[in-house]
């Protein structure tokens, strides 16, 4: 399902940039011809998910979030330098689905607007609690890895760095990429806890029988190979 | 009081003296009048009794205002000048005069400052969200370039800016903290994890390690000021952490029920002459100056509102031993006499 996501920004800068990441999930990036008329836009563009900011020239967010939803029940997310209580509680009560800061990391955005999204039109729901990774089960709701009646017991670190790799399965993931990850998931590990979680995971794995699955490159990363 | 008053009044007693003593030579020399010596002493010890008492009457009535005016002073109360004693002479309703309106110009001065300082910190405010924008569009761009050479780098550089940007909106927020404050049962690993997250830039040029610990513990405390302390705490252990440490963060409850935070780092750890100072404005220590990054206003600004939102901290260090700060919640019924 292609998603159009409208996004009220008078900051080109972070237009474009939005516009470039979002782009790379395959989602379409538009924005309002002017901001007199923020809703003859939307009317014409009839997006999937609204992007506003609230300070904004002409009239502020709130007043076009009230203008669309009286027409609208499409999920609107705010973004706003402001961090005061009452503008978030004024965002929800003019019917925002969900309040972002800046700064913030696009990530989180992208995690945002993907959660709206599942939520209001069930998109992306397709997701497995099993990976199948040669002949393995590996288990994401146990957090367990099975091959031939084996079982590898494996810690929280090892089981997300496995993860990780095999969902990018046969590609090189970056040290820095990984170590980003497990921050994202609130695991504060350094360079040698990943080398030593490595090999940890590598030495479980020949238990299994899987001993060359998981490759070093040299100065890029580890990868997750197809025996 | 009333020897300062007599003092004041010599000249008139001493005229008073003076002409008495001028009728008794006159009444002695002057052959047509015959007093007798026994009439003449008793006439003046009648007019001395009578001066005294006169003057212990005036001293009652004269200086009833100034031992008002006296009484007013150790009060000191910012609306001293409505407590102004009543005037009975006139001097004493031109003195009133003056302080009415030496008091007004105090005011208008005052409220001048007042407004002056009211508009820096809204123009701060609105600096700091103007500046936002900007470092939202970089952030994106680092976002979206992280494989490019360099840009982690760049990345560490952009957070120190952040946050500089971040305590400046905090600062000019400090003199509205009480209008700006709702306590709330937090979760500490709620609170800690995502400040953690936020230093990940910073962390990962140095490579170190944070090690949370029995942080499912709930604490009271205003969300937002938890947080800037909980910040300034923090980056300051990040700073003062050698390349490729740990930095321990465990929460306790102690034996009156307090929970406390403890950061815990494995840094060059204070001097113990320097240990009672760090929490003073513009203190950078040995090791401060040492790294050259010290402003000395991240500890004293925690500090400053921790003591508004009734968080204790404290500090304790050995030298090469690294250096650890507890940060100690109010309890429920603590918060009455925050908020008097």
């Amino acid at each position: 399902m292609d998603m159009k996501i409208f996004i009220v920004e008078d900051d080109q800068a972070i237009f474009q940039s939005l516009k470039e990441s979002l782009g790379k999930w395959g989602m379409q990036v538009v924005g309002p011809d002017s901001f007199d008329d923020v809703l003859g836009s939307f009317m014409t563009e009839q997006p999937q998910l609204v992007i506003m900011d609230i300070q904004l020239p002409v009239y502020d967010g709130f007043h076009w979030c009230r203008e669309i939803r009286a027409i609208s029940k499409v999920p609107i997310i705010f973004l706003s330098s402001r961090d005061h209580p009452m503008d978030m509680v004024m965002s929800m009560q003019m019917g925002a689905d969900d309040y972002v800061q800046k700064p913030f990391h696009s990530d989180v955005l992208l995690a945002k607007i993907q959660a709206t999204l599942r939520r209001v039109y069930s998109y992306g729901e397709e997701t497995s609690d099993v990976l199948e990774w040669n002949g393995a089960m590996i288990d994401l709701k146990r957090g367990i890895i099975r091959l031939d009646g084996k079982e590898a017991e494996l810690t929280k670190n090892e089981f997300f760095i496995l993860t990780v790799l095999v969902e990018a399965k046969d590609e090189i993931v970056s040290r820095d990429e990984i170590i980003r990850k497990l921050w994202d998931d609130e695991r504060f590990v350094n360079d040698n806890t990943l080398t030593v979680n490595v090999t940890r995971l590598r030495q479980k794995l020949t238990d299994l029988g899987l001993g060359d699955a998981i490759l070093t490159k040299k100065g890029l990363g580890y990868v997750a190979v197809t025996l | 009081m009333f020897w300062a008053y007599v003092n004041d009044m010599k000249s008139w007693v001493f005229y008073f003296i003076a002409a008495l003593g001028a009728a008794d030579v006159l009444l002695w020399l002057d052959a047509g009048l015959a007093v007798e010596l026994s009439s003449l002493l008793y006439m003046n010890a009648l007019l001395l009794i009578a001066l005294a008492l006169f003057i212990i009457w005036r001293y009652r009535r004269e200086t009833a205002y100034s031992r008002q005016l006296v009484r007013l002073e150790g009060e000191a109360a910012a609306d001293w000048h409505e407590l102004l004693p009543e005037a009975k002479f006139k001097r004493d309703e031109q003195m009133n005069q003056v302080l009415q309106a030496a008091a007004a110009s105090m005011a208008a001065q005052l409220n001048e400052l007042r407004q002056q300082n009211l508009i820096q910190a809204d123009y701060t405010a609105a600096w700091v969200h103007e500046a936002k924008a900007p470092l939202t569009a970089i952030r994106l761009l680092i976002d979206s370039n992280r494989s490019a050479p360099g840009m982690q780098r760049i990345e560490a550089e952009w957070l120190r800016l952040f946050l500089l940007v971040d305590q400046q909106l905090y600062i000019s927020r400090l003199s509205s903290l009480e209008a700006d404050y709702a306590v709330d049962s937090l979760m500490l690993k709620d609170v800690v994890a995502p400040e953690v997250r936020e230093l990940m830039a910073w962390c990962r040029e140095k490579d170190l390690e944070i090690e949370l610990d029995g942080l499912d513990i709930n604490v009271l405390s205003d969300k937002k000021w938890g947080r800037f302390v909980l910040r300034q705490i923090l980056s300051n252990a990040v700073k003062y952490s050698p390349e490729g440490r740990t930095i321990h963060i465990s929460a306790r409850t102690d034996s009156t029920g307090h929970s406390i935070l403890r950061v815990q780092d494995e840094g060059p750890g204070i001097p113990e002459h320097d240990l009672p100072r760090i929490f003073d404005k513009g203190f950078t220590g040995g090791t401060g100056r040492l790294h050259n990054a010290a402003t000395g206003l991240g500890l004293y600004l925690a500090k400053t509102v921790s003591d508004k939102i009734g968080i204790t901290l404290s500090a304790d260090s050995r030298t090469g031993h690294g250096t650890t700060m507890e940060i100690a919640f109010p309890l429920e019924n603590d918060f009455d006499h925050i908020r008097k």
